[in-house]
């Protein structure tokens, strides 16, 4: 899905590169929790340290200072007609920079209108400017988002034709009806008859309607023209009244994150210290097999893997989980510390399949076949015995060779596919209900799937060795059982699954060091 | 022997987890199986029961694990053999359902002290928002005396209420002809196949042939307005039956997907939902106006927004009641919706989750029309119907 991107930058270095991050973040939320659900949009919002790095496509909210006139600061569209706004820095910034991200996302390009009965009652029915923040753009309504504070805005039922006590007309509420105008405010609209712009503003105490001078049909956009036409009164001290109240909001918030901060020290330490050493064993596994002194022998291999996805459906007596079968491809290198003992690492790709059935014949149409593809790291430690069937004196020795090894893998979910037929409730033609048939690649779920996986595996393998170390086919067995959750713990009460699979292969080993 | 035990360790190993198939896993009750015992039993039947058949976890802003953290020590607290606290569990349950987006959802109960209690959250969040409903006077008696041709209007009132079983089934259908050439049907339910297959013929199958007849007479009806205000829904049939007259060939115009696991976003891939033209069907080549308004609920949605789909359709009126994914009671067979619980209430819930074919997922929210025209209470009062003017303004007559 293309989303609109919205870059921040600031040109002074009066703001902070952590304080336009931080407001970034402010931002993205208020576009994601507040403003996006109510106006049905979403964007993504990120700080940037200068001009240069925006990447091309973005929309910027520049922070300047000393732009030259009030009325240049606000919304501008660039020549190839993409919006953009400047804001300029003053105490109130980042609630000017709420304010016009507010207006840029509902309005990219300035010209949005919404008709319905003009408050003058002399008029009929007019079409409204569209900028969302303008009648409740003084800081007394702003509120706060992360410490921040940040603009409130009107919803689209704010051109609705008759108040509702109920309906929300501004995301904190303090609009309380359709085409309200709130303390230092103002809307604006275009009246058809007369074609003449008006305004509804609240500058000075009481609600008042005048005509608007200035706007021209000269390709600017129509929100351009109103910023540069219009400036608050009001706003500095405004401002600092509104700031001072969310100073109180602002300190539990820098309070909260410090208390926050230090759990998170503590957590992310902790699995540091694991991470290093699960890399850590890791490397020195590949290291030891490829750069170690002693023997090393390769092994690559094919067959065919089983997989059981154990969990508990026991609530859902109409249904049930059956294992499925794959592929499977492996490669390991062992590093021999002498004759019985070896560590093996290395790679596989197994193809973890199962299926959910039901059990009731008489309904069978639900059935969904699941296929996993994962890409698998393992380290393991393993133990040998030679089993000597022919044994030439001083040359050399043949006979079966036992190897068997434990230890733990990784693995990375790497794609997906399901195919089955389920009812559709939506297909009344006979037979009722139809049978809906699918086979697609997964869609992976970032809410509830878990791409990673860890577990415990272990495995024997089986060939004729020849004591002069050639070249031997093999058979080997391998299980790998899961110790995670196939799905993120995005729930209470979730009935964990894990993958438990079983690998059968014909391979060869080959040495690749010698004593 | 220490050699041996090289490989042995690894080989005893293989044989632990070769028994990992007894690995157990928790598992959970189906809701039904709880017994009323305790409010807390009462409580985690509900909720669970509401992880896995609830159908719109994907779009729910509601924090069901927070709504378990609050509510779980409050249920603990009531004791089941005190009346009054069967009341304040009733409380409980409408707190806890009360932001959820299905607005099928129903919540009534089998327990002797509230059986007569039942807690809506669509209607609670709409009590007093929303405008009033046209009666079906309205369609029967002002639009076919104001509207309709006079050659038409006189005998083209068919409103009845039939008996099935234990249920009453009353539908309205009000068909005519309008300045010459436009053909206009209003169903105030969608019961129209099941009453006329079964009753056979009575005046509901009269009129519904009658709107067949103008249908497909050459060069009566150029243009049709399906007017499914006030249409609280019905059967799913409905679409072919009535959606199928319109289409000769079958037209895709959403996609529903149910639950396939425990998890709350455990679902199916999407299906598309299908019309099937009915047998003998042609397309219908003229210009189509649906007419929705606050009260058009479940079916009547359904309906409007596959007719949407057609080439020359417009929707006139006002955003429907947001009310879409299809209801059925099998749960075994779509994995999901309408549950009892623990013998003490009863979980009335969509099957499916539904989304239209341009990617959105209107329920709770409901179908906007193309050109917004309110319920304009003055010119009902006046026996004038804007809606109705705007959509015989649209098809230029």
């Amino acid at each position: 899905m293309s989303i609109p991107h919205v870059a921040l930058v600031s040109l002074t270095r009066k703001v902070k590169p952590a304080e336009l991050a931080q407001t970034s973040a402010a931002l993205q939320k208020q576009v994601l929790r507040d403003l996006g659900p109510l106006w049905g949009l979403t964007a993504a919002v990120d700080a940037f340290p200068d001009l240069k790095s925006v990447p091309l496509g973005h929309w910027p909210i520049v922070i300047a200072e000393n732009i030259k006139a009030p009325g240049l600061a606000g919304f501008h569209s660039d020549k190839h007609h993409q919006p953009y706004s400047l804001v300029q820095y003053d105490p109130s910034w980042q609630l000017t920079c709420s304010h016009e991200l507010c207006e840029m996302l509902v309005d990219p390009y300035g010209n949005r209108l919404a008709h319905a009965g003009s408050p003058d009652p002399r008029q009929g029915k007019v079409s409204f400017l569209v900028e969302v923040c303008d009648p409740c753009e003084d800081a007394a309504y702003a509120y706060s988002i992360n410490g921040i504070l940040v603009s409130d805005f009107y919803t689209p039922q704010y051109f609705d034709p008759q108040p509702v006590s109920t309906v929300r007309y501004s995301y904190t509420g303090a609009i309380t009806k359709p085409l309200e105008v709130l303390r230092n405010g103002y809307l604006s609209w275009l009246d058809p008859v007369s074609k003449r712009w008006f305004q509804k503003n609240c500058f000075h105490g009481e609600p008042k309607i005048g005509p608007v001078k200035g706007m021209k049909t000269n390709g600017q956009s129509l929100r351009s023209q109103m910023d540069r036409i219009m400036k608050n009164p009001n706003g500095p001290q405004t401002f600092a009244a509104a700031d001072q109240k969310h100073r109180g909001i602002q300190a539990k918030t820098f309070k909260a994150g410090v208390a926050r901060a230090a759990e998170w020290k503590t957590e992310i330490a902790r699995h540091l210290k694991g991470a290093r050493t699960h890399v850590l064993l890791f490397l020195i596994g590949c290291t030891m097999a490829l750069a170690g002194k002693g023997q090393v022998t390769m092994t690559f291999d094919a067959g065919v893997a089983r997989n059981n996805l154990l969990t508990n459906i026991q609530n859902r007596s109409w249904e049930g989980y059956k294992p499925g079968n794959g592929l499977f491809v492996s490669t390991a290198a062992q590093f021999w510390l002498g004759k019985y003992l070896f560590v093996q690492s290395g790679f596989s790709w197994a193809q973890k399949s199962y299926s959910l059935e039901q059990k009731d014949t008489s309904l069978t149409v639900l059935n969904q076949h699941t296929r996993n593809d994962y890409l698998q790291g393992e380290l393991g430690l393993g133990g040998a015995y030679f089993l000597k069937i022919i044994d030439k004196p001083r040359r050399y020795s043949e006979g079966l060779q036992f190897t068997g090894w434990a230890g733990v893998y990784e693995g990375y979910w790497v794609d997906g596919h399901i195919n089955g037929a389920f009812s559709n409730l939506i297909n009344t033609a006979e037979p009722s209900p139809q049978a809906y048939s699918y086979s697609e690649a997964y869609t992976f779920d970032g809410r509830r799937d878990n791409r990673w996986e860890f577990g415990w595996q272990a495995g024997l393998r089986i060939y004729w060795k020849d004591t002069r170390d050639r070249t031997a086919p093999y058979l080997s067995a391998s299980i790998y059982q899961s110790l995670t959750d196939q799905q993120k713990n995005y729930m209470l009460q979730q009935i964990p699954r894990y993958n438990q699979t079983w690998a059968l292969a014909l391979g060869i080993i080959t040495q690749i060091g010698k004593r | 022997m220490r050699i041996k035990l090289f490989w042995i360790l690894p080989v005893a190993l293989l044989l632990v987890y070769a028994g990992g198939g007894c690995k157990k896993t928790p598992g959970i009750t189906a809701p039904q199986q709880y017994t009323a015992s305790s409010f807390s039993q009462v409580f985690e039947a509900y909720w669970s029961g509401m992880n896995t058949n609830y159908v719109f976890w994907s779009i729910d802003t509601t924090n069901w694990d927070a709504v378990y953290q609050l509510y779980q020590p409050l249920f603990a607290k009531l004791d089941i053999s005190k009346p009054q606290d069967h009341l304040q569990a009733f409380q409980y349950f409408s707190a806890m359902a009360k932001g959820l987006v299905d607005n099928h959802y129903n919540l009534s109960f089998f327990d002797p002290l509230l059986v007569d209690s039942v807690f809506n959250p669509a209607d609670a969040r709409k009590k007093g928002h929303i405008a009033p409903s046209l009666p079906f006077t309205f369609f029967s008696q002002t639009i076919t005396q104001k509207y309709f041709d006079v050659s038409y209007w006189a005998d083209t009132l068919f409103t009845e209420v039939f008996s099935e079983k234990k249920d009453t089934l009353d539908m309205g259908l009000v068909e005519g002809i309008i300045r010459g050439h436009i053909l206009y049907l209003h169903l105030d339910r969608f019961y129209l196949q099941h009453l006329i297959q079964d009753l056979g013929s009575g005046i509901l199958a009269a009129g519904w042939n009658k709107f067949l007849t103008h249908l497909h007479t050459a060069g009566l009806a150029t243009s049709l307005i399906i007017d499914l205000r006030n249409n609280s829904g019905g059967y799913l049939e409905d679409l072919n039956y009535i959606a199928g007259q319109l289409i000769a060939s079958p037209l895709d115009f959403a996609y529903t997907r149910e639950k396939s696991g425990n998890g709350r976003l455990d679902y199916t891939p999407w299906a598309d939902a299908v019309v099937t033209p009915a047998s003998g069907a042609t397309a219908f080549s003229g210009p189509i106006v649906v007419l929705t308004d606050q009260h058009s609920v479940s079916m009547a949605e359904t309906m409007a927004m596959a007719l949407r789909r057609l080439p020359k359709s417009h929707v006139i009126g006002d955003t429907t009641w947001g009310a879409n994914g299809p209801l059925d009671t099998n749960d075994s067979l779509y994995g999901g919706g309408q549950y009892s619980f623990a013998d003490f209430g009863y979980v009335f819930t969509s099957s499916a989750e539904y989304m239209y074919k341009n990617g959105k997922i209107y329920e709770g929210k409901g179908f906007p029309p193309d050109s917004y025209v309110p319920y304009n209470q003055d010119s009902v009062n006046a026996g004038v119907d804007v809606q109705l003017d705007s959509a015989i303004h649209y098809l230029g007559y």
